[in-house]
């Protein structure tokens, strides 16, 4: 009897097994079948009428607009902080006025803005010209490091930072005379010549935000006071030490309500708002890791816009209630890097000689090769399968929309012949006869990377056996330091013979991505190796030129030098995506915008 | 041995465990290249440039003795260091994020240690016949789900199927709100005990139904563990001379299993369950990510994916304080439940 039972036991453990194995790919829900009954069945309620509330990952850096530098902590100071100006609609290059209503050039390097009056802090204190005075003034005293205020003391003090070796280099007297007022004007003295286009472009963005001084000074910030040397105590402070980190007081539509770190921030309106009321009562993000429950989130009602990976698009096709919003060009694009100086101690390089079991350190200062690998690769194949058709893939780094942008730039296609043409020139023919083997890495968990990773060690061993690359992940901040703070020289740089890695724009003008990527101490082309006098010239050249037809001209041909010195391997410029209940109306994208929900200043809900 | 010199000796040796364990953690760490940690204060390319400087503000360079030992003086003075994961002080995270995992091991305990002891305890008694099996069985699924697998599937059916029946999170948008507000009043951030103390019965529903999916899923596991653990305990227990005396003398089935077999089989469950409530309150990585329910468990993995290292040690040290004073707890019991314990290790 006991032995029968247990054979039951055994039979029904296996059945209920069997039948969880059936269980689990239904609940997947990514064939064809579900998404049927979900197009049929799904009917989204309108829930929180008056309010907006998204799911997405991460977390809030900080709430101090002079500390933040990513785009979760931009968002948000974007809905309680305001800029002098803005950019006009889905425009990149065009301005109007937000709290200054006007603005003159002085000169080729002095700027003023009339200030707004009547205007309100969301705790009743009117904005004042001293405001926007302190606030960028603040902004440099602080310059924590690692932070966005580079881009105002570049033009402002004529340097990136505050500090050099340690010590504060710059006086009280400097920053008070970048920063002056005068009546009903705001003026801005430059310590270089810099394009006012890009000044303006700066200032629409969140470390251009005017807080309030008397809040500040009363809630133990610094006291605007630039005489003797008071202030250092406030450059540079760790992010906690600071009362804005986690409380803000802008003249924005909307005043912060709560933070729970990790967990939800919640904004709500401000009654003392000055510009056209807004819709939303309360803007609420949560931040949610797991894709599953913002879906549902999604198609419950729960929430207006949810983050949604690329990987599981397809989960919400066809829903009817929702409202997909594709192909949004954003300020950002990836390349894989040549490194034209390994360090030679690098174990990733094998031999270090060119003998088949290895490549030598400057094994890709030579053109052919570089020209080879870029031959090499599938670029078709990787937008179809690693970024599933979401993206642009690029010639050079300068992407759509920026004036300078060519569409019908040069670029690399897959092409095995010429490939193979060039790596037969490559180091008078050695590289073919002698063949090479390194590692290449991936950031772990980078699917589109690892991918990309794949394709080019797959297609180079087809093009000749004896090209042997292996492929490793490593972890995020590893491959960090191994390009950044690896004791990178001039003459030598780290030790991955290629990475991979992209750049997201801090302002909409393609001298923010061709310098990075080009000049001399550009900062991905330093840690490569790349960049020469010539070309920093055209690059430095084209910077101070006014906008027109001239500079994109001189852009279009940075673009194809890029081309032709093949640094690296252009990828992809990524197509966002949002996804919102069919309630929200109102959306226009704008890649300055930070985050995901848009303008919402201008954005509604409704069932009609 | 006296139960107060007893409670001290254990106490003090705390001292020497928690020392041990921060300077292994710290040790490892250390594997890690300045620039490596240095990754968790700047990410951005455009924050490359300035990795030095923040090294060396940080004083991520600085000699391991001196890295920890400025370290060890911080936490004297009563400072855990500062979580950048959650940009608030360690200490305050925990705090913080305690209270979510606390509300999700007092609820799942004493829910598992009930179903574990009793399904274990009829198991035992019914040995070999169907309900034994079947708990057999129920035993082995329950072990061998993914908690990653089940907490998917009851979110796709009780929130999803039934259109939001229970909800991830921990509380909707509007008792979020409420709660954040006067009159309610935050005494220990556990939701339903603070909506009981508060007399607010919509709060206390609303977190409730928040807490139905991810009690479920970490309790199921640990249910089996504890049952069949009962069982074996059990049928040892039902085996002995004493219980053969107490059929003998005629007792009643039901008190010899409910009072003699089942104390003494309890002794090893009482064990175990201090351990697993240890373990509980330590966080349930998953089932916190999954449900979005940020407790200390969720806090302390984002913290070691992102090597925010006074984060780590923080929760190191808060897992070391639990565990050696659930041990404690555990002993002492064992001494209430067995009388021929003595506190000390001596069996009479």
């Amino acid at each position: 009897m006991s032995k029968r039972f247990s054979k039951m036991a055994l039979l029904v453990v296996v059945g209920l097994l069997c039948l969880a194995l059936v269980a689990f790919p239904a609940c997947t829900s990514t064939g064809e079948q579900q998404e049927e009954e979900e197009e049929e069945e799904i009917s989204i309620p309108l829930k929180n009428p008056t309010d907006f509330v998204q799911q997405t990952i991460g977390d809030v850096d900080s709430l101090d607009y002079s500390w933040a530098y990513d785009t979760a902590s931009g968002e948000q100071i974007d809905y309680i902080y305001e800029t002098l100006l803005k950019f006009d609609g889905e425009s990149t290059t065009t301005f109007v006025p937000v709290l200054a209503t006007e603005w003159e050039e002085l000169s080729s390097t002095s700027i003023r803005f009339k200030i707004r009056t009547g205007v309100k802090f969301q705790n009743g204190n009117d904005m004042t010209p001293s405001d926007v005075e302190y606030s960028f003034e603040r902004a440099m005293v602080l310059d924590r490091g690692g932070g966005p205020t580079w881009m105002l003391q570049l033009p402002l003090l004529g340097r990136y930072r505050t500090r050099a070796g340690g010590a504060i280099v710059v006086t009280g007297e400097e920053i008070d005379n970048a920063v002056e007022v005068d009546g009903d004007w705001v003026v801005f003295n430059f310590a270089i010549e810099y394009p006012m286009l890009q000044w303006l472009q700066i200032l629409t963005q969140s470390w251009g935000s005017v807080v309030d001084k008397e809040w500040c000074v009363a809630n133990g910030e610094w006291d605007g006071d630039l005489t003797g040397d008071g202030w250092k105590a406030f450059n540079n402070p760790q992010k906690q030490d600071r009362y804005l980190y986690n409380h803000a007081m802008g003249t924005g539509p909307w005043e912060l309500d709560q933070w729970e770190a990790g967990e939800y921030i919640r904004l709500v309106k401000s009654d003392n708002y000055w510009g056209t009321p807004v819709f939303f009562e309360r803007v609420v993000t949560q931040f949610v890791d797991e894709w599953t429950s913002r879906k549902l989130a999604l198609l419950n009602g729960d929430c207006d816009l949810a983050y949604v990976p690329r990987n599981y698009i397809g989960e919400l096709a066809g829903i009817e209630d929702l409202n997909a919003i594709k192909d949004l060009p954003e300020l950002a694009v990836d390349e894989l890097f040549f490194n034209f100086s390994i360090d030679p101690t690098s174990d990733l390089i094998g031999s270090g000689q060119l003998d088949g079991n290895g490549i030598p350190p400057d094994f890709f200062s030579d053109v052919d090769v570089r020209k080879g690998f870029c031959y090499a690769f599938d670029y078709d194949t990787f937008l179809a399968d690693a970024l599933q058709g979401e993206g642009e893939m690029m010639g050079n780094p300068i992407v759509a929309p920026l004036a300078g942008y060519d569409p019908n730039a040069s670029k690399y296609t897959l092409d095995f012949a010429k490939a193979e043409e060039h790596f037969k020139a490559a180091w008078g023919g050695q590289v073919w006869e002698k063949g090479f083997k390194f590692t290449m890495v991936y950031n772990s968990g980078n699917v589109p990377r690892k991918t990309a990773c794949d394709i080019l060690s797959e297609n180079l061993f087809q093009i000749n056996e004896k090209f042997l690359v292996a492929v490793q992940p490593l972890q995020w901040p590893v491959i960090l330091d191994e390009i950044f703070y690896y004791a990178a020289t001039d003459d030598v740089k780290g030790p991955l013979p290629l990475f991979q890695i992209g750049w997201i724009a801090d302002y909409p003008d393609a001298d923010n991505f061709v310098t990075p990527f080009m000049a001399i101490y550009g900062d991905f082309a330093y840690y490569q190796g790349y960049g020469y006098q010539s070309l920093e010239d055209k690059i430095e050249a084209a910077r101070y030129m006014a906008p027109g037809a001239a500079r994109d001209a001189a852009y279009k041909e940075i673009g194809e030098i890029f081309y032709d010195d093949a640094p690296g391997i252009m990828l992809a410029q990524p197509l966002g995506r949002r996804f919102f209940t069919k309630y929200v109306k109102g959306f226009y994208f704008n890649p300055t915008i930070p985050g995901n929900p848009g303008p919402l200043d201008v954005m509604s809900k409704s069932a009609s | 041995m006296e139960l107060r010199a007893y409670i001290i000796r254990r106490l003090l040796l705390l001292i020497p465990v928690l020392f041990g364990v921060t300077l292994f953690i710290f040790g490892i760490t250390m594997f890690f290249t300045p620039g490596q940690r240095a990754t968790l204060y700047v990410s951005a390319p455009q924050q490359m440039r300035d990795l030095p400087a923040v090294i060396e503000q940080y004083g991520l360079d600085r000699p391991f003795i001196m890295q920890y030992g400025t370290w060890i003086g911080q936490v004297f003075r009563g400072n855990l260091g500062w979580s950048t994961v959650v940009s608030m002080p360690v200490a305050n995270a925990i705090l913080h994020y305690l209270p979510a995992t606390l509300e999700l091991a007092l609820l799942a305990t004493p829910l598992i240690i009930m179903i574990g002891i009793f399904f274990g305890t009829r198991a035992a008694s019914h040995k070999d016949k169907p309900l034994d099996h079947g708990t057999r069985v129920v035993a082995i699924l329950g072990w061998s789900l993914p908690t990653f697998w089940l907490g998917l599937l009851l979110m796709m059916v009780f929130y999803g199927y039934f259109r939001g029946l229970f909800p991830p999170g921990r509380l909707s948008i509007p008792y979020e709100v409420a709660v954040n507000s006067a009159p309610f009043i935050r005494y220990t951030r556990i939701n339903t005990l603070d909506a009981i103390l508060n007399l607010n019965g919509p709060v206390l529903v609303d977190a409730l139904r928040h807490l139905v999916m991810p009690v479920i899923t970490i309790s199921t596991v640990n249910v089996a563990f504890i049952m069949r653990l009962m069982r074996s305990s059990m049928l040892e227990s039902l085996g002995k001379g004493y219980i053969l005396t107490a059929r003998a003398k005629g007792l009643d089935e039901r008190i010899v299993i409910g009072k003699h077999a089942r104390r003494n089989a309890l002794i090893p469950v009482i064990t175990v369950s201090g351990y697993l409530f240890a373990a509980l309150a330590g966080g349930a990585v998953i089932t916190e990510t999954i449900f979005s329910f940020k407790g200390i468990g969720w806090w302390a993995s984002q913290s070691a994916l992102r090597l925010d290292i006074p984060s780590v040690l923080g929760f190191a040290l808060f897992m070391a304080i639990l565990f050696v004073l659930v041990n404690l707890v555990v002993d002492i019991l064992y001494t209430r439940v067995d009388p021929r314990v003595r506190l000390g290790g001596a069996v009479q």
